[in-house]
């Protein structure tokens, strides 16, 4: 009896220990063809590759991915600089009003939204901008449209991507420090913005860095919410001066264009582009976890 | 009574709340319209014909259920396996690297498993999987053809990429319970397995909530799956080796000609809001599981 | 100095502090004690109105420090004027010793000039008899100090504001004898320039460093009255058995 059951205890440990295994062999395959696909594209036009537009099919010749590449770094930084700030902010709010009920309503709506598959961001920003301009059309008796399609948007998208999540996490930041440091600061008779800012949120810094970290690295590697409002654009933008109301491409949009084409000098252009956008993201995942572990040392 | 706002801060939560409430709101508002001009069609026939400004997408819907539903499939049992095997049995030393392994599987962008699922797993699931089972299953499942784009495929891309997200939540769980419970379970003679089989049982409501919040990525999910799912209308969605559509990989390839035709923005919108509905419902359900513990 | 009338407090639907009267003399030390529970730490949170960070509570009545009632004042200046030294000494850790007493008068602008600051840090380190041991290492952070350390930098950081009142909620209670010792005896030192507030569940302590003693049992102050009297011929029963240690 008792051997049974250590056979059967034998035999199911190993298969869960195969099985658990499997899940590794896809993904360490995605990382070896990104990486030997991405590194031969980026060969063949080095370093051209990383300011070069693409090439024109059938030409055999790999271009680069420099549009690419300023659309997102233009992206996810405006979408940064919105976003940070104004989550910090109601952070604040809600990590020290916790039973206000803003701060209830605030919970609901912001988790609500944490939910959202990202495709719906892009349309709600879409839609948002388009009643906008019905209200400017039947209201104000003007003639101005706001553009849908361009960095402004996609960038409204990318900060309410990372809304919920840097809200969260930094609530939860703030609210994990310990009430005595809370005293110490309040018992100075600091204000609470004082407080939050020169003591809380320095406190808390490696966590909450870490968090920011993470939210840039999930907004760079985001698709589906730029293609209701970036739009995409193959070329360098930024040398017009309106290019703010001007759709833009990324590195994201870029992959999904070019790996759908049928050319093969996209497709290849598409995995550089996978390479590069894999690397960075990966680089700010490491650095945010180095941080977190520093912070947990603390 | 308190106030509502009780400080300047309050003014910037308020106006947070309020951006995205009205976007809620123009979501449905712009929904309206399609409703209205098509009213239960919407929902219950298989048509897309924007010439005709003929929309139907139970098509997608089904594409979108069906790859949630073989994605979870699969992926439970992966995810299970994996979490048990990262909080039971590999070696306390290799556990972190084991996590930092599931997490980067979870932070890697979706469109780059796109690109992959596209390029190399399209192509093998043709060869190995679906051609062979073709043979005698093609009255049920489809004839396949190259390159091998198919609901099939999007289920089986996404189960790989849910996989880290479940299994990190029913890990959470599994190490969630106290050592004085496993030592408990250990001291009446129990083997290896049967501590195992115990927790998993224990942490249920993590397994259903990981499934769960799993799901919704799966139904949610755009371009990853707009890239192998084959983008056809397939009215027979569930002959899942043929190419077809998702709710949002249809609103991912069709969005460009959208502002063209006078209903299909309106028929985009309100085929997401029932995925957003169908998904929020998944993730509210997953997310009270894990809570309740 | 400290005036407090008809001190009513709720935490939710329990009342935590039932009518408290009590009144403190200028430059003396009065201890409150009484066993854990009894509302001591909500009373001492009362008088710097710290006790309204805590969601759920409401509190009625009146409290005048020097003259002025907080209730009517802005939160801030009120604890401006009241330094505060808590139970678990609780310096910025990732601040530097320096920073830690000059955070007050900094971030209030109590000071105009760098060295004005210089200055007010390195009284309030004299006064909290911790300048000798830091003088030479102001930089490194406030964490790598001993308790005992830690909690004169607490005291410093509260003196650096230049109160007339310093509220200590259990100050000792986590540190070793001779830590223990050393605070006490800078309190009887202290009170030359401040009126200090000081709880304790421990009645010896209160013995040892008290002008006068208010004894708070379940949200009442049972007794106040100068420490000799309340240790030699308290008027309460309740009184006698706390000190006696049949309750607490």
């Amino acid at each position: 009896m008792i051997d049974l059951r250590s056979i059967k205890s034998k035999v199911m440990v190993a298969t869960i220990s195969i099985l658990a295994m499997l899940p590794f062999i896809p993904i360490a395959h995605l990382f070896f063809t990104v990486v030997a696909n991405g590194i031969y594209a980026i060969s063949q036009n080095f370093p051209g590759f990383f300011y070069m537009e693409r090439s024109i099919p059938g030409s055999g010749v790999i271009g680069g991915v420099g549009p690419y590449i300023v659309g997102t770094a233009i992206l996810v930084s405006i979408a940064t600089l919105i976003g940070v700030p104004l989550s910090i902010l109601i952070a604040i709010y809600a990590s020290e009003f916790i039973q206000s009920r803003l701060t209830n309503a605030g919970d609901v709506i912001i988790t609500t939204l944490f939910e959202f598959p990202t495709i719906i961001i892009g349309l709600m920003t879409f839609a948002l901008i388009s009643v906008l301009n019905d209200a400017i059309r039947i209201y104000l008796l003007i003639d101005v449209e706001l553009p849908k399609f361009s960095v402004l948007s996609g960038s409204i998208a990318l900060t309410i991507v990372m809304l919920p999540f840097l809200y969260v996490q930094i609530k939860e930041s703030l609210r994990s420090i310990p009430i005595s440091i809370r005293e110490a600061a309040y018992s100075l008779g600091l204000s609470r913005i004082k407080a939050n800012f020169y003591i809380f949120l320095v406190y808390a810094r490696g966590s909450i860095v870490t968090s920011i970290l993470i939210a840039i690295s999930k907004i760079m590697g985001e698709t589906a919410p730029l293609l209701f409002t970036a739009f995409g654009s193959d070329f360098y933008t930024i040398s017009d001066p309106g290019f703010l109301f001007k759709p833009i491409g990324s590195l994201t949009l870029a992959i999904y264009n070019l790996g759908l084409s049928p050319y093969e000098e996209w497709i290849a252009t598409a995995w550089g582009a996978a390479f590069i956008l894999l690397l960075m993201v990966l680089s700010l995942y490491i650095i945010a976890r180095y941080i977190a572990r520093g912070a947990y040392l603390r | 009574m308190a106030r509502l706002i009780e400080h300047p801060l309050g003014i910037i939560m308020l106006l947070v709340i309020s951006i995205v409430s009205v976007m809620i709101i123009f979501l449905i508002i712009q929904s309206i319209p399609i409703l209205l001009y098509r009213g239960l069609e919407f929902l219950t026939t298989s048509s897309w014909n924007p010439v005709k400004e003929e929309y139907g997408i139970l098509f997608a819907l089904g594409g979108s259920v069906v790859v949630g539903l073989i994605s979870v499939a699969l992926g439970a049992v992966l995810s299970i396996s994996l979490a048990v095997f990262v909080a039971e049995i590999s070696p306390v030393r290799l556990r972190s690297i084991f996590v930092t392994l599931n997490d980067i599987g979870a932070a890697v962008p979706t469109v780059i498993y796109g690109l992959w699922g596209l390029i190399y797993l399209a192509p093998f699931l043709y060869d190995y999987v679906m051609a062979p089972l073709s043979t005698f299953l093609s009255s049920v499942l489809g004839v396949p053809s190259r390159p091998g784009t198919s609901i099939f495929t999007a289920s089986i891309l996404m189960a790989i990429m849910i996989v880290p997200f479940s299994s990190a939540i029913i890990r959470e769980g599994l190490l969630s319970i106290p050592t004085h419970l496993r030592e408990a379970i250990i001291s009446i003679g129990a083997t290896r397995w049967e501590l195992i089989w115990i927790q998993i049982k224990m942490v249920k409501n993590y397994i259903i909530g990981g499934l769960l919040i799993g799901f919704g990525r799966a139904v949610g999910e755009t371009v990853a799956v707009a890239m192998v799912v084959g983008n056809v209308i397939q009215p027979e969605f569930y002959k899942i080796f043929l190419p077809g559509y998702t709710v949002s990989s249809l609103i991912a390839d069709q969005y460009q000609n959208a502002e063209a035709y006078t209903y299909m923005v309106s028929a985009l919108f309100a085929a997401s809001l029932f995925i957003f509905i169908v998904g929020l419902l998944a993730n509210m359900v997953g997310l009270s599981m894990v809570k309740r513990r | 100095m400290i005036m407090i009338k008809d001190l009513n407090v709720w935490y939710r639907d329990n009342k935590i502090l039932d009518n408290i009267n009590l009144d403190v003399p200028r430059n003396v030390i009065l201890t409150i004690m009484g066993p854990s529970g009894s509302g001591k730490s909500t009373l001492l949170r009362a008088i710097n109105r710290l006790i309204e960070i805590y969601p759920g509570v409401r509190v009625e009545g009146e409290i005048y420090v020097d003259g002025v009632n907080v209730f009517k004042a802005r939160t801030e200046d009120v604890r401006r004027n009241i330094g505060m030294v808590f139970q678990i000494p609780n310096p910025i850790p990732n601040m530097s010793i320096f920073d830690n007493v000059a955070l007050g008068p900094k971030l209030n602008k109590l000071v105009k000039s760098e060295s004005e600051l210089r200055d007010i840090v390195k009284w309030a380190l004299e006064k909290a008899y911790l300048w000798d041991e830091v003088k030479d290492r102001l930089k490194e952070p406030a964490a790598k100090l001993s308790g005992g350390q830690q909690q004169r930098l607490c005291i410093a950081r509260a003196l650096a504001m230049r109160p007339k009142v310093i509220l200590m909620d259990e100050p000792t209670s986590n540190l070793d004898p001779v830590a223990t010792n050393r605070i006490e005896e800078l309190m009887v030192e202290l009170k030359k320039i401040v009126t200090v507030v000081l709880v304790t569940h421990n009645p010896a302590q209160a013995a040892r460093v008290s002008d006068y003693v208010a004894f708070l049992y379940k949200g009442r102050l049972i007794e106040v009255g100068s420490s000799s009297q309340i240790f030699t011929s308290p008027k309460n029963e309740l009184t006698e058995k706390y000190i006696t240690g049949r309750i607490g």
